[in-house]
């Protein structure tokens, strides 16, 4: 199977890897509040924080989890960013996101969660979503009204 | 008897070998984590196979996330879809011919999950989401929480299925049963449930079997029979179907070669569950219908793995743990392929698949030869015959095995008797294996568990020759696709995932023999059971190769009648090929007698052979993994284009030249664009990089069509002498050449001039690597040269927005830092529009923060006023350096 369709399958199993994670953390008795809002990305970003550490992504025995919070963070951005959807780069190997899904926005490139949660447990500021999504939002509207400007 | 069913048993132990898998840790992009989610190697293809084990479950302790058994239903012509909470009331009638496939992903034990897919075109998005999540919820219900029991347990069973006819509704039914605590059968003698079962059907109430309970999935008072003598631990079901009125169901007799299951045919039972009806599409003739075995599809990573496995006694030892192959053939012919849907512990449901979509992993072949008792004895004691090999008619039978003791072999006589013989291979002795003889069952017993640890996967066929003969055949996989259609009755499943892309090929020996097999039918090679098997496994896993070595002795042309094609496709010889003369029918040609014939027709089409180039020439095609022979043997006029490859001394070149690919490239290049043969020589005998060079080799009309995939793209970043960069080059040059600008050289001069500056393309990049060197970054997140971030929007000067990708020379990702490394001979590097498109992107990455910094260094150059006040504006910072 390719990576094309294996990438399709990736991202159509996204909805039931947040709804597991969301059963798992309402059976290990963790209060969350997944409802695909910027501040829920706060929350993921504390969660991650809390559980995991920087040595974590090596170790196959969180992969799990962690698939299952991309998919989160990932559909989190997607609702956010308008116009924005999974993407795969394949074409070529240098390509910073090669072979990683993202979420490919309109004007802003693409945004890997992957990258996004190293970035969480390098920097441990709390604020990584947070300031990129909103920069990333920011960045959207200084695009679009530079075209709109254009086209006036 | 006794002995044979201990063969048979460790035969079948030795096929329900389930090989257990780890993944290596993956050094792809960002240490492990990236590349290995969910199991899912987005990086690579890297999949080691570490060991096995003859426990079924060991799949499921491994890091196997994928596993995917599936059904697909032909012709289905199901009504109205209902579910339980009449959530959905209008699902449209799929027409006939639509399929629905359903994806099972069993997680590993420690994290239970389980995934279904639907797929059906005629389903609306949420009615299969609907599905999904029913079955889901069902499924996890039954085995969240307690995985390791129900998949350890014996007795799991699962069964899904469509009832077509008997309820206008699709009908989907989940069946489990789970004695593993209890340590006792799901069904008493009496077929009596000795534990819960759980019945769910979509279409109907729920239905809670109950201990005690009667279950008619197999008529009472009757036990699967092996060889007349019930199986010590039945602990699944027999399927029942229905067909024409009356029921079918999965049993196992004597006819059936001891171990084979077949179907035959029942009373009506009285069950009080409605049960499997697939009507449409199978159309079993009787006890003729053999099961031979099941698959499991695994995707570990992104590597496709496919499980084979024979029919089981459905014992403790061998029970069934995935999809079951069906294969039904009638009269030599493979007449129908039937899968079975999933099921653990389980008898199949079976439904038609397309032979021909199967075909990439249909092995073959396998033989039937006539000869006697003593005959057989002569040829495998003198070496000339390989094993694996059944024969069988009205006064005996023979079964033969290779092992790593010598050959194995099975004599059953007419009334019965048998006698089992070893040819030991350290002492060139014949040893009759008797009742006491327990030493040699000790010891091949112990091989087969050494197979069993080393992982050997093998496959099985079962083939019925019409009546009074029926054959059988073991063996690895090592032959190609496009096989089937001249196979007759010939069936292998096996236990690697090989989909070989030629029919032809060319394999070597130990001792560079060569084997060249037929086109459409492949090679079908001497494979010894468990030496051989083991080593192309391993090197199949290991080296990802599609063409494995096959060290095994061939079966001497000859010695099988050649009456048939059939026959002759499968006979090969060592040093030889085969050749199909005017009327398609094939014959074996010695290979020095085939060269030597070669050789007067290239020098007849007029190419010059030195003495040198021919001793190239035949190493090229002994050593040749492709087949470089019968390449040029089938185009002589190709000799030249290889000629135009030899470079001295140089081990790239040979391999470019071995490979007919490369040849027919190089050849399409030619007779594309009237390529001087002369130029061409002593171009690639110049040049430092032979594979970039033959790389380059592209038609004008290849460059255009590059240049239209990206020509809307800008900017062209392209990296320098490779595809993209020269059709943009050349692009340049045309326009260039409109306006007056450049020269107007033809295509094949201008080609041969940008070929020619390849080795420069190394001293660019040098400037910038050694600059690299110096900076000693720890690059957490290698490499942290040459970084492509795509789909970048930025707003020039102008107001103009562009989109596009940005490559940059130096980055470390970890630290969101990123270089540009200018080295001009001119000493200034102006505002051109290039310039201010790369000034625009770094000021968008660093805007929208995907970059925190990013620096221009000028080495031995200068930034304009203009660049120097660009880079300043958007937050570049800018380093000279001398």
């Amino acid at each position: 199977m390719d990576k094309e369709k294996v990438f399709k399958i990736w991202t159509h199993a996204t909805k039931e890897k947040i709804e597991v994670w969301r059963q798992n953390l309402i059976h290990n008795g963790v209060k969350s509040n997944l409802d695909f809002t910027l501040d829920s990305l706060q929350w993921v970003e504390e969660y991650l924080l809390k559980n995991y550490t920087i040595d974590c992504l090596k170790d196959q025995s969180y992969y799990q989890e962690l698939d299952r919070i991309v998919s989160y963070i990932g559909e989190t951005i997607k609702k956010l960013m308008t116009n924005s959807t999974w993407k795969i780069f394949l074409d070529d190997s240098s390509n910073l996101y090669y072979g990683l899904p993202t979420i490919l926005t309109k004007y802003s490139g693409a945004i890997s969660p992957h990258f996004l949660i190293r970035e969480i447990l390098t920097l441990k500021t709390n604020d990584v979503l947070i300031t990129r999504i909103q920069k990333a939002q920011s960045y959207e509207k200084l695009i679009y009204d530079q075209l709109k400007k254009n086209k006036l | 008897m006794r002995k044979i069913k201990f063969f048979l048993r460790a035969s079948l132990r030795w096929y329900f070998i389930i090989v257990a898998f780890s993944i290596n840790a993956q050094t792809g992009n960002l240490d492990g984590l990236l590349g290995n989610f969910t199991g899912y190697d987005f990086n690579t293809n890297a999949v080691d196979q570490v060991n096995a084990s003859k426990d079924s479950l060991a799949i499921f302790n491994q890091d196997v996330f994928y596993c995917l058994s599936y059904l697909h239903v032909n012709s289905y012509q199901g009504g109205v879809l209902q579910d339980l909470d009449n959530a959905i009331n209008a699902i449209p009638s799929p027409s006939s011919g639509q399929n629905i496939l359903f994806y099972y992903h069993f997680a590993s034990i420690d994290r239970p999950e389980v995934y279904i897919r639907i797929q059906n075109n005629d389903l609306q998005d949420d009615q299969i989401i609907f599905l999904q999540t029913y079955l889901k919820e069902e499924l996890l219900n039954k085995v969240n929480n307690n995985l390791e029991s129900v998949l350890s347990a014996t007795s799991f069973a699962q069964l899904l299925y469509f009832d077509y006819l008997k309820n206008p509704n699709l009908s989907f039914v989940y069946l489990e049963g789970d004695n593993s605590k209890s340590n006792q059968s799901v069904f008493n003698d009496n077929y009596e449930l000795c534990a819960p079962f759980n019945v769910i059907s979509l279409s109907g109430i729920p239905i809670q079997l109950e201990k005690g309970d009667k279950v008619n999935f197999a008529p009472a008072g009757k036990r699967c029979m092996c060889n007349g003598v019930p199986l010590g631990n039945f602990t699944g079901m027999a399927i029942s179907f229905r067909k024409g009125g009356k029921y079918y169901r999965a049993t196992c007799n004597e006819s059936d070669l001891g171990f084979v299951f077949g179907y035959q045919e029942v009373e009506e039972s009285d069950g009080a569950i409605e049960r499997i009806s697939i009507e449409n599409n199978i159309s079993f003739t009787g006890t003729g219908d053999v099961l031979l075995g099941f698959e499991q599809d695994c995707y570990i990573g992104t590597k496709l793995v496919r499980y084979s496995f024979t029919e089981s006694e459905l014992d403790n030892t061998a029970r069934l743990e995935g999809p079951i192959k069906v294969y039904k053939t009638y009269k030599s012919q493979v007449t129908q392929e039937y899968k079975y849907v999933s099921g653990i512990g389980f008898y199949p449901t079976l439904v038609p698949i397309d032979l021909q979509e199967e075909l990439d992993y249909v092995l073959i072949p396998c033989k039937i030869i006539n000869i006697s008792n003593q005959d057989l004895a002569k040829y495998i004691k003198s070496g000339k015959l390989t094993c694996p090999y059944y024969y069988k008619d009205s006064d005996y039978q023979y079964f033969c095995i290779n092992t790593e003791f010598g050959f194995l072999i099975q004599m059953i006589n007419a009334d019965g008797t048998d006698e089992f013989w070893l040819l030991d291979k350290y002492e060139n002795t014949w040893k009759l294996l008797n009742n006491n003889d327990s030493g040699y069952l000790k010891e091949i017993e112990d091989m087969f568990k050494t197979v069993l640890e080393i992982g050997i996967m093998v496959g099985v066929a079962y083939t019925s020759f019409g009546i009074g003969s029926v054959g059988m055949c073991i063996g690895v996989a090592v032959a190609g696709t496009g096989a089937a259609g001249t196979v007759t009755g010939t069936l292998i499943t096996a236990g690697l995932e090989t989909a070989f892309e030629y029919g032809m090929y060319t394999v070597t020996g130990d001792k560079d023999q060569f084997y060249v097999g037929v086109i459409g039918v492949g090679v079908g090679a001497g494979v010894e059971l468990a030496a051989d098997g083991y080593k192309i496994a391993r090197k199949f896993f290991r080296h990802g190769s599609k063409k494995p070595p096959v060290p095994s002795s061939a079966l001497p042309p000859g010695l099988a009648s050649q009456s048939d094609e059939y026959t002759n496709a499968i006979t090969f010889k060592r040093a030889g090929i085969i050749r199909k003369n005017a009327n398609g029918k094939t014959y074996f040609q010695d290979f020095e007698v085939a060269i030597s014939e070669l050789k007067g027709r290239i020098k007849q089409s007029g190419a010059d052979i030195s003495d040198n180039d021919w001793k190239l020439f035949i190493q090229d095609c002994k050593d040749s993994e492709s087949n470089l022979f019968i390449f040029i043997d089938q185009d002589v006029g190709k000799f030249t284009t290889w000629q135009i490859l030899l470079k001295q001394g140089n081990l790239d070149a040979v391999a470019l030249r071995r490979n007919p690919i490369n040849l027919q490239k190089l050849d399409d290049f030619i007779k594309a664009e009237g390529a001087d043969i002369a130029k061409l020589r002593s171009s690639f005998r110049n040049t430092r990089n032979p594979q970039a060079w033959l790389d380059l080799k592209l038609t004008k009309v290849e460059l255009n069509e590059a240049f239209a995939g990206f020509k809307n793209d800008p900017p062209f970043n392209h990296t320098p002498w490779t595809k993209n960069h020269k059709s943009q080059r050349w692009k340049n040059y045309e326009q260039g050449c409109v306006n007056g600008q450049n020269s107007c050289l033809d295509f094949e001069s201008w080609s041969n001039g940008y070929d020619g500056k390849i080795d420069l393309v190394a001293n660019a990049n040098k400037g910038v690597d050694d600059y690299y060197n110096t900076l000693n970054w720890s690059c957490p997140i290698p490499p942290c040269r040459e970084k492509i971030i795509s789909n970048i929007t930025a707003v020039l000067p102008d107001g103009t927005v562009i989109s596009g990708g940005r490559r940059l020379d130096i980055a470390d990702i970890s630290t969101k830092r990123a270089k540009e490394f200018k080295e001009y001979s001119s000493g200034k590097v102006y505002n051109s529009s290039d310039i201010r498109r790369e000034v625009a992107m770094d000021k968008a990455l660093l805007l929208s923060n995907k970059m925190n910094e990013i620096e221009w260094v000028f080495k031995g150059c200068v930034p304009s006023g203009p660049l120097n006040d660009a880079l300043n504006d958007a937050g570049i910072l800018v380093v000279l350096l001398q």
